[in-house]
């Protein structure tokens, strides 16, 4: 029967390459907006992944690299009703001596990205976080580092100790036991000696999920306040823990209690997060809609035209004994066999848009998986199943007949 | 043997009712080579459609083997078409796409096809003379030879009854007689029951048996001595 729907089909090469054009654009602009809309989605998860956690209390109009608040804050917000627990970090943006081409937020900004930016600032995008902790509030806490994969965690009371993330270890090419120099211009007069501040690497940490996390220096609060030059009274951000059912209202209790900060603003950057990747999720099923649509359109016109076309020999298979089953399973394999040099064609085409698209754009982030390439396959199958229905239904729904006086 | 009985047709177009078989009754031996004749409209090609199964009368019987075909349900009376009876038409009907050797296969295709269906094809083919023509397509055969492919399509299965709706009307003289004296040799060797609806008066030629048709009904049923 096989052959009899193959043949079929090539009967008129120019409407049947056509229709796989068409459903080929279908299966193309699916494959390129499932790539870059997976893409886009897993740059948000990256991001938003920087965001869960705890809330953090930062200077009014700063972010964490600049901010600076008085520490005491942080017992009156400890006292705040909803508090679990608290803990404070000091935040900087440093350089690494001997160190150059450092990957910038866990590599988020390639060189590509790096190169269409202006000089001066691209310049001030190569280096380090460096974060001053309590190591034992965040060690009782679990917060940060949570997993150490070499090396020894940091001590209350030490100076002069580091532990680095993985990717400064890959990508730097820094060990345990290496001694490193983290320079940081503290009062925007030039690098000099005062801006040179020396660490023995002791442990490597490990914050896996979160790459933002993994490309850090962590030292003692002490030393990062020593880096930047910050009075022993300041912190750059206070992080506070509430219970998620009641955080809201613990944010605005907060807010009503310390002047001068923002509570919790990574918050609303999150539930911005959250509300983007929901409009792309609905974006990327309307397109799939449309796709379909299209694909299904194509594939509809040319099986109906074609049973219409071939009422006659319908009524002849009928006549030589095949079922309506037959007549049905010979269309749906007419139109799957469109869908599949449609599938083929427009797969091929879009990964090729794709690969054209990295090219161009290199921001644009692309992900071709086996998975996605699978999904295709099934959405164009399934586009050629249900468009080929209705008109298989009437093909084998003609009575032999019928279809013969049909014909005439 | 096939037999009908009050075999009546009439087909309603809007509030008209136009007969197209009236009260037929008949019998045909197995073995027997019948021709139907009668003028255009006569109710020739409704009777062999419903002697085939391809048409349910609106009243009456059509009793094959025994069997009342209006009765049987879609896939029994697919099969009887399959397995027991074959079409031959006047436009020949042939899968345009399809090789010769391939649209004698169809109505084996959805069974599926092996090398002992091919070779079965290949046989009836030899036997309709067209054995050097399996790969060709029927748009590179003449009209005689096109008809002896629908020959050999309905033949294919080993059908003990043959029907034929204008075999000849769409051939020249010379291939019209070819194809009736293949289907003589047919009817001859084989022993398969063949019913020919035809305008051609030299059918009776061939035939032993010819009954003629008028507004629908029987008006004479002529045995001719043909064996």
């Amino acid at each position: 029967m096989y052959f009899i729907a193959y043949k079929s089909l090539f009967r008129r090469k120019l409407r049947t390459a056509l229709a796989s054009v068409g459903v080929g654009i279908g299966v193309l602009l699916l494959v390129v907006i499932l790539s870059t809309m997976l893409g886009m989605a897993t740059m948000v998860d990256d991001i938003t992944a920087t965001m869960v956690g705890d809330i953090e209390v930062l200077e009014k109009g700063q972010f964490d690299l600049i901010s600076e608040i008085d520490k005491d804050n942080e017992d009156a917000i400890e006292g705040v009703q909803g508090v679990f627990a608290t803990y404070p970090r000091v935040i900087g943006f440093v350089k690494i001596e001997g160190v150059e081409d450092l990957p910038i937020f866990g590599g988020m900004i390639n060189d590509e990205m790096l190169a269409q930016m202006p000089e001066e600032f691209a310049d001030q995008m190569s280096g380090v976080r460096v974060v001053g902790i309590d190591p034992v509030k965040e060690a009782d806490l679990g917060t940060y580092p949570t997993k150490l994969l070499k090396g020894s965690m940091l001590s209350k009371g030490d100076t002069g100790i580091c532990l680095i993330g993985p990717i400064l270890e890959s990508e730097a090419g820094l060990a345990v036991g290496d001694r490193i120099t983290l320079i940081f211009d503290k009062d925007d007069d030039g690098i000099g000696e005062k801006d040179k501040h020396r660490f023995k690497i002791v442990g490597v940490y490990d914050e896996t999920g979160s790459e933002l996390k993994n490309d850090n220096v962590i030292v003692n609060m002490e030393d990062a306040r020593e880096i930047k030059g910050m009075s022993s009274q300041d912190v750059s951000v206070i992080y506070f823990r509430a219970d998620p059912h009641s955080e809201d209202e613990v944010i605005r209790r907060v807010r009503a209690l310390v002047p001068n900060v923002d509570v919790g603003g990574s918050r609303e950057a999150l539930k911005m997060m959250t509300r983007m990747t929901d409009n792309i999720s609905l974006m990327t099923m309307l397109l799939i809609v449309f796709c379909g649509a299209i694909a299904f359109v194509f594939i509809l016109i040319v099986m109906i035209t074609s049973v219409m076309e071939r009422t006659k020999e319908i009524g002849v298979l009928r006549a030589t004994g095949w079922y309506k089953f037959d007549v049905l399973k010979l269309i749906l394999v007419e139109s799957m066999l469109l869908a599949i040099m449609g599938t083929v064609v427009g797969t091929i085409l879009g990964i090729l848009a794709l690969v054209g698209m990295s090219q161009i754009f290199p921001g644009v982030e692309v992900i071709i998986t086996p998975l996605l390439v699978m999904a295709v396959t099934i959405f164009g199958l399934t586009v050629g199943s249900v468009a080929g229905l209705y008109p298989a239904w009437r093909a084998a729904s003609l009575s032999p007949l019928e279809a013969f006086r049909g014909a005439e | 043997m096939i037999v009908t009985e009050n075999l009546t047709k009439i087909y309603k177009l809007g509030t008209t009712e136009v007969v197209g078989n009236k009260d037929i009754n008949l019998k045909i031996e197995d073995g027997e080579f019948t021709a139907i004749m009668g003028p255009s409209g006569s109710g020739k090609s409704t009777l062999l459609h419903m002697v085939g199964g391809l048409d349910k009368p609106t009243s009456g019987k059509v009793i094959i083997n025994g069997l009342n075909i209006a009765e049987l349900p879609d896939q029994t009376l697919c099969n009887m078409r399959r397995d027991q009876i074959g079409f031959i038409f006047q436009t020949f009907n042939l899968l345009p796409t399809l090789t010769t050797i391939e649209n004698v296969m169809v109505p084996m295709a959805p069974r599926g096809l092996n090398n002992e269906t091919r070779s079965r094809g290949m046989k009836v083919l030899k036997a309709v003379g067209l054995g050097d023509r399996i790969e060709h397509t029927p748009m590179e055969l003449s009209g005689g030879q096109q008809q002896r492919v629908a020959i050999a399509r309905a033949l294919v299965n080993g059908p003990k009854i043959l029907l034929a709706d204008e075999p000849t009307g769409n051939l020249d003289t010379k291939s019209g007689r070819e194809v009736l004296q293949l289907m003589k040799n047919m009817n001859d060797k084989s022993g398969v029951t063949i019913i020919i609806v035809t305008h051609d008066p030299k059918v009776a030629d061939v035939t032993n048996r010819t009954i003629y048709l008028e507004d629908g009904k029987v008006v004479r049923d002529i045995r001719n001595g043909n064996k």
